[in-house]
């Protein structure tokens, strides 16, 4: 099932995105720049605050933890410089995770989550019009149990059942952004798995081009967010008539 | 951490006049809702209401645990109403701003205080284990008016909620897991809803002219008011609180009127909760395991030819 | 050393005094020469070396000192009993027995940072992100390399079988009567940079140092009993000893400089002062099985950057293998 992105679902906030996949669906908003505590002000760039909210409960060191991996790659990817002295608040509410249907262990499913709050956020971050400095795409990859085969996108079942799990962002360029890998697993593996979620990820932002979608038929994944991002620009260019 | 912002005095000046003039801003009679939707999830417990473009979702989920000891007989059920930035940048993580507080305080007296939902079914043994209910309340966008949508989630989550199956045997206890045995539904007594109703206070107000009166306020309307009077009652006219914090004062009449008033909305949300729990069950259920287990070939009813 | 500043007469700042001023330029200055020194005076791969104080504690099972440099953490793990009857919601019988440990929660680690380690870490508050997270990564990577089996954990008994006639000759049932939970209470005594690496080796020593008590279940008190003979105790039964090995990212680039110009060096080991101009970070943990199989991953966390990619994550997990 591919990812699918809906745009601006919220009307407070300055930018929203809603991020569904097979296992998770992530609400992302986002404000931007607004006022920043004194004690957490600085002075040559933008503090950056994320707020995870899980669907059942109130945050724990699992949320403060997602959190501190989220603030590090958003910072990396924001242009922090352009608005000193202010906060980029993200605010992320997962809305569905894998209902306890078959029983996933919980710090595997927590690394598994981490891909679509990167893409719910980055979403986010596009619609409310914060500066941007690259572009982050996040994939989700198991290795099974036996050792062999790499399993993109898993469902409950296969992620239940993985022996490592393994999230992993990319820019446009290719360029590892973010990786967190658990479970066990040999260097070899991972080496496997960094090819295969690179590839998915180069084709999530691939440019849309006629040919190759003749050529390719139906059969290859399409360019999911791309697509999502140039539609909503096409929208929200709409009113100056320009096709 | 920016505060809400203020209406500037011309948007103050403009709500207040129109209201003398019975005109509000998006031209609704002065009791009516803006148009509510309410949406359930995939899952058992979780409801999405939007009452216009305010949207809160609730969830409902639950776990055994050992129940407080000076309440052996009774389960746990607990509400949580943690803001976010999400529904309003005025919203801080870890502080509890006004807002918060009366929202957990009203929904505590409306639904827990109220006796809604029956905590002695979730006892399993009494003093050793029990059900601990938790209702999580996300508020997702704020334009106004958050009890009453607050507190519609949590009663059609609620309802919607199925809880495991549980097997009593001496001392031995088995939770059945959903695959296992179907889940049952919670005990809920009665049902009760929030109503808010915004007054402001004209020129011309005299116990015989009593101020105007608002149901279901936007976000610009509740800052531009004088105070508010929520109702809690269920449909059949019981009252479970009134709540009137601070606030320039109202006649006494006018509260029976807000009351009678309530009582109109409540009955509507009963029906609406419950007209969206039949389609849910429509779409949800397909037959149950006797619709399996049939071994009689799906055919369309054709007339006998002739 | 060469203080870098610009040589104009009558001004001139001291070595302390630059790498105050501008920590990042100060590092950069070591970084650039034609032999790469860090200010610390260790070369770029060079890991601090530990030092390690077990059994310091008397009132705890287990409990270790590590000291790196000037990063001094303090571990403690002490053993309670868990019924097996207070359990509310005894886990379904299909369940791994790997997945036990992780389901009855029998690993707690808590990190405390809010000991006035560091100027950041003021006393007396509830912990922040950074503790948390902290603790969150010890338990995960704890269970991540099954480190105990819920075996060791388990309090068993032999139930003494009633005589049944019809089934004379069956095996005694052994029933799991209770577990030891392990409180891992872990704190930060001093921190100078590079907290994650100190703690997990902490604990790893905490947990070589831990002894349990030997415990039964006595069927006519009906209740668990401990024997507090130090010599009818046992040490844990450790699967593995993994090693966390921290590295940051020291960059010139900046989106206002063109991205061919930058240039970084990766750091092994990073201290506080390396720390703050760092924005790139990367963790791995290697469970060294002792067999000299290619070494097992544990986990292998990254962010903050792009400098490390396919080819820099395997070159300092080469460095921190041995």
């Amino acid at each position: 099932m591919s990812p699918e992105l809906t745009n601006h679902p919220l009307i407070r906030a300055d930018g929203s995105a809603t991020h569904t996949t097979s296992l998770f669906t992530i609400l992302a908003a986002v404000n931007g720049p607004i006022e920043v505590q004194r004690r957490d002000e600085l002075p040559e760039e933008a503090a950056i605050e994320v707020n995870i909210r899980p669907c059942a409960g109130i945050g724990g060191p699992r949320e403060r933890w997602l959190e501190s991996v989220l603030a590090a790659l958003l910072k990396s990817v924001l242009l922090v410089h352009a608005h000193p002295r202010t906060l980029m608040q993200v605010t992320l509410q997962v809305l569905k995770e894998p209902s306890s249907g078959v029983r996933v262990r919980r710090r595997l499913g927590d690394v598994a989550v981490l891909p679509a709050l990167v893409n719910a956020a980055f979403a986010a971050c596009v619609d409310a019009g914060l500066p941007l400095g690259r572009t982050v795409v996040a994939g989700l990859a198991v290795v099974r149990e036996d050792g062999d085969g790499v399993v993109v996108d898993p469902d409950e079942k296969a992620l239940a059942g993985c022996r490592s799990v393994h999230a992993m962002g990319f820019d446009a360029q290719g360029e590892l952004l973010l990786n967190e890998s658990g479970g066990q697993f040999e260097l070899r593996q991972w080496q496997d798995v960094f090819e295969v979620l690179k590839t998915t990820a180069a084709v999530a932002i691939a440019p849309t081009g006629e040919d190759e979608a003749m050529m390719n038929g139906d059969g290859t994944p399409a360019p999911w967010l791309r697509q999502a991002l140039e539609g909503n620009a096409r929208e929200a260019g709409a009113w100056r008539g320009v096709g | 951490m920016p505060r809400e912002q203020e209406p500037s005095t011309n948007e103050h000046d403009f709500v207040l006049s129109a209201l003398q003039e019975n005109l509000r801003l998006d031209s609704r009679p002065f009791q009516q809702f803006r148009p509510i939707s309410l949406a359930f999830g995939d899952e058992y417990g979780v409801a999405d209401v939007r009452i216009g473009k305010t949207r809160v979702l609730a969830k409902v989920s639950c776990e055994v645990t050992a129940p407080y000891t000076d309440r052996k007989f009774d389960g746990i059920f607990t509400i949580s109403t943690e803001l976010s930035p999400m529904g309003s940048p005025a919203f801080e993580v870890g502080r509890q701003d006004q807002t918060e507080l009366l929202l957990s305080r009203l929904l505590e007296k409306a639904i827990r205080r109220s006796g809604a939902l029956d905590t002695e079914s979730l006892c399993i043994i009494a003093g050793a284990k029990c059900f601990h209910l938790r209702a999580d309340l996300h508020v997702l966008d704020h334009d106004g008016n958050l009890v009453d949508a607050s507190c519609l989630a949590l009663i059609a989550a609620l309802l919607h909620f199925r809880r495991p199956d549980v097997e009593v045997r001496g001392e031995e206890v088995t939770v059945f897991s959903i695959r296992e045995r179907e889940p049952v539904r919670l005990t809920i007594q009665h049902l009760p809803f929030c109503v808010t109703f915004s007054y402001y206070n004209t020129s011309s107000t005299t116990s015989a002219e009593p101020g105007i009166f608002l149901q279901d306020a936007t976000l610009l309307e509740e800052q531009c008011r004088d105070g508010e009077i929520v109702i809690s009652m269920n449909r059949f006219g019981e009252v479970c609180q009134i709540a009137k914090y601070g606030g320039t004062p109202v006649d006494g009449l006018s509260l029976l009127t807000c009351t009678n008033a309530a009582l109109e909305t409540a009955k509507r949300f009963d029906k609406l909760v419950k007209e969206k729990l039949a389609e849910d069950e429509k779409v949800k259920d397909r037959g149950g395991l006797m619709a399996e287990l049939s071994a009689e070939n799906e055919r369309p009813m054709e007339p006998p030819p002739g | 050393m060469a203080n870098g500043a610009n040589q104009s007469p009558g001004l001139s700042l001291s070595r302390d005094t630059f790498a105050k001023l501008t920590p990042g330029p100060f590092l950069h200055a070591h970084l650039k020469q034609a032999q790469p020194t860090r200010p610390n005076g260790r070369l770029p791969h060079e890991f601090r070396t530990p030092t390690v104080n077990t059994g310091s504690l008397t009132h705890s099972n287990g409990s270790a000192v590590v000291r790196a440099g000037d990063t001094a953490v303090v571990c403690g793990v002490r053993a309670e009993l868990l019924r097996a009857s207070d359990i509310p919601h005894p886990p379904s019988e299909d369940i791994h027995p790997d997945d036990l440990v992780e389901e009855l929660g029998l690993l707690v680690p808590n990190v405390e940072l809010s000991t006035g380690c560091s100027p950041s870490h003021l006393p007396g508050n509830p912990p922040g992100t950074l503790a948390q997270s902290l603790s969150y990564r010890v338990w995960s990577t704890l269970l991540n390399s099954r480190i105990l089996d819920v075996s060791t954990l388990a309090i068993r008994h032999t139930e003494l079988q009633p005589e049944d006639e019809e089934v004379p000759d069956a095996e005694p049932r052994v029933v799991v009567k209770g577990y030891w939970v392990l409180y891992i209470d872990i704190l930060c005594i001093c921190l100078d940079g590079n907290a994650s690496d100190t703690v997990w080796l902490a604990v790893m020593a905490a947990f070589r140092d831990t002894v349990l008590p030997r415990a039964w279940w006595d069927a006519d008190q009906e209740r668990i009993l401990c024997s507090s003979r130090l010599a009818e105790a046992k040490s844990l039964k450790l699967n593995c000893l993994p090693v966390a090995s921290t590295f940051a990212v020291f960059s010139t680039a900046s989106p206002l400089k063109d991205r061919a110009e930058a240039e970084s060096w990766v750091l092994a080991d990073p201290d506080g002062a390396e720390e703050g101009v760092c924005e790139e970070a990367m963790t791995v943990v290697i469970a060294a099985t002792g067999d000299g199989a290619t070494a097992t991953l544990l986990s292998l966390e990254k962010s903050g950057g792009s400098v490390i990619g396919e080819a820099g994550v395997a070159e300092p997990i080469e460095y921190s293998a041995p």
